[in-house]
């Protein structure tokens, strides 16, 4: 464990310093060193985000369910969700706010909120589920119950996630997004993301397996299926559809310069090996490891697969060739100072919650020994 | 085949271009002389005129100085027919102007607005650079500037009209990272500072055979009222139920 805890250590110190880097970088140099621009304006920071931010929203959810619906075998595992669920709160948000042009200008969210925009509604969600978070792991702390805080929280993270997902939907423009199958797609997406990394945490803290891994794998092996299924209508039903802008996004997909990360990454890497290993070897602590490691580490493919091929498809056709200059391509890969920043956000989203949680970890065994 | 001679007369805006731009400046006058609330500003491309030459373009980018990246009025070539049937056909697509505009809808903090006289403008210094009006812009119409500069990465050093303002508004603004309109999202804005000024929008004037009219669509004397009920109007994307101020002759 120890060694196993050196070499995690190792890695994230490398994660953390490149993060570093791609920070001053995109400080110094602003957004001119991105791959994004005006014909796509969002990129990796916001699939980044769209990823996080459903998943703390995931995680919450199950959190809440042996607090509120009694499911004993998860109770070990709310806490570690608590605190996935804020530190993945924090990582999205950073990847965010590093994409706005104006990032100091956040606050004008709070202060002047548009109340037709989605994304405004969605700024002042995730504002009161922090605060929410934060009060319910304060409560817990102090041995206090958690319930009001999680039925309170738990209908809070539903709606996040669903606005997530109706952020793109509400687009009436983009039809690729424009379904109301994305916001369900987003919230099975954080459900999913979120079981995964549950499995993942509670196979690598214990040597044997628990019930409660035995349970998250399970469940992850069940929304796997679920966001399998969901994906396959929303492509089928917009592919049948004909509409030239869903055919061409899915085309884009499916067949386009950078169908590896569907095919590969998404569908195989992060569905096909994960379900294999849950169905034949379910109790094997292996296989849920590498199970819930395969599908969190891979699901950033989804997102950049909802977000990328929405933009990718001109609103008017001949726009790609109207006008040729950088920043008004209608391609898009991200630039390494994108995912050297990626990786400052996922690496501080860790740091959050391996501080976060040992300390709870450490003052609640501190207060459970005072109290004996 | 027809002859030239057999072609149908232009329903309307007929005359040489200076008698064109001289009524719309003088309907420009006429409107400006009115409450700002009273105007509906619109304008109108006859699309059998337009040649193609691209001068709106570069005028655009040069009245508003606009960056690598940032364009407010491309100009889309359009193939019809299979040979030998062939035309083509030239589309210049400014900010449409909706009177139901969805980026207004979109915006987090109300920094894009409608202005009374119909003008989808954009607060500069309360844009955070989200980009969600970018995304949710039917027409493609914005512009994300990301503080790149043209003779940047090249060994030419920056040139004087890289650091000259830009009048956007009517507030003189330099280019410098951090600051708007750096880091914001931009677009057509009918040259408001021009027409604040008495001006027609450069694109107006710059065009050489007088395919993009501009006016005030409340003003029945108007060329652009008398336009606007051509059989011969269009609008781009009629079912987003957007309903654009910029009209097409086709």
């Amino acid at each position: 464990m120890t060694r196993n805890r050196t070499l995690w250590t190792a890695i994230w110190v490398v994660a953390f310093a490149a993060g570093l880097y791609g920070l001053y970088l995109r400080f110094t140099g602003g957004h001119a060193g991105t791959g994004y621009g005006s014909s796509i304006p969002w990129g990796l920071w916001v699939a980044l985000y769209s990823m996080l931010s459903s998943m703390a929203a995931g995680l919450y959810i199950i959190s809440s369910l042996p607090v509120l619906f009694g499911v004993k075998s998860l109770e070990p595992m709310v806490k570690p969700a608590l605190w996935a669920s804020l530190a993945a709160l924090v990582g999205g948000l950073i990847s965010i706010g590093l994409d706005l042009g104006h990032l100091f200008r956040a606050w004008e969210v709070f202060g002047r909120p548009n109340t037709t925009s989605v994304m405004a509604l969605l700024v002042w969600l995730y504002a009161i589920f922090a605060v929410l978070l934060v009060l319910q792991l304060l409560a817990l702390r102090s041995g206090a119950s958690v319930r009001k805080y999680a039925w309170v929280g738990l209908p809070v993270a539903v709606v996040m996630a669903g606005a997530g997902g109706a952020l793109y939907a509400a687009a009436g423009s983009r039809v690729y997004w424009h379904s109301g199958f994305l916001p369900v797609l987003v919230i099975v997406g954080g459900l999913l993301t979120g079981t995964a990394l549950l499995t993942l945490i509670s196979s690598l803290e214990s040597a044997k397996v628990e019930a409660s891994t035995l349970l998250l794998g399970r469940a992850t092996l069940v929304l796997l299926v679920i966001d399998l299924i969901l994906e396959w209508a929303e492509f089928s039903v917009g592919m049948y559809s004909g509409d030239v802008a869903v055919v061409e996004a899915t085309r884009l997909v499916l067949f386009g310069p950078y169908a590896w990360v569907f095919w590969g990454v998404h569908l195989v890497a992060g569905s096909l090996i994960p379900l294999v290993l849950l169905a034949v070897a379910p109790q094997k602590r292996s296989s849920l490891l590498l199970s819930g490691l395969l599908v969190v580490g891979s699901y950033l493919s989804v997102r950049l697969n909802i977000v990328v091929p929405g933009l990718a498809v001109p609103q008017l056709d001949g726009l790609q060739t109207a006008y040729i200059e950088p920043g008004l391509r209608y391609s898009y890969a991200p630039t390494l100072m994108e995912w050297l920043v990626a990786l400052f956000a996922v690496s501080l989203a860790f740091l959050v919650f391996d501080l976060g949680y040992r300390w709870f970890q450490r003052s609640t065994g501190l207060a459970k020994g005072k109290e004996a | 085949m027809n002859s030239p001679q057999e072609l149908p007369d232009l329903p309307v805006a007929s005359g040489d271009r200076e008698s064109l731009v001289l009524r719309m400046q003088a309907d420009l006058r006429r409107a400006l002389a009115k409450p700002v609330g009273e105007r509906r500003w619109a304008m109108v491309v006859d699309l059998r005129k337009c040649s193609g030459c691209m001068a709106c373009t570069v005028a655009c980018k040069s009245e508003n100085g606009l960056p690598p990246g940032v364009v407010y009025r491309p100009v889309i070539d359009e193939e019809i027919g299979e040979y030998p049937h062939v035309t083509r056909r030239f589309v210049p697509r400014p900010c449409m102007h909706c009177e139901e505009p969805s980026c207004v809808e979109v915006c987090p903090v109300g920094a894009t607005f409608k202005r009374p006289d119909g003008i989808v403008a954009i607060d500069y210094e309360a844009c955070i650079g989200c980009r969600y009006c970018v995304a949710a812009c039917p027409y493609g119409a914005r512009s994300f500037d990301n503080g790149s500069f043209y003779t940047e990465g090249t060994p030419v050093e920056q040139q004087p009209y890289e650091t000259a303002p830009s009048f956007e508004y009517g507030t003189a603004r330099v280019r410098t990272e951090g600051d708007s309109p750096v880091g914001n999202v931009r677009k057509c804005q009918f040259c408001l500072h021009r027409l604040d000024a008495g001006m027609l929008p450069a694109c107006v004037t710059t065009c050489p055979g007088v395919a993009t009219y501009f006016g005030d669509a409340h003003d029945p004397e108007s060329l652009v009222h008398e336009l606007l009920g051509s059989n011969r109007a269009t609008r781009l994307k009629e079912e987003q139920g957007t309903k654009p101020m910029v009209v097409y002759l086709v």
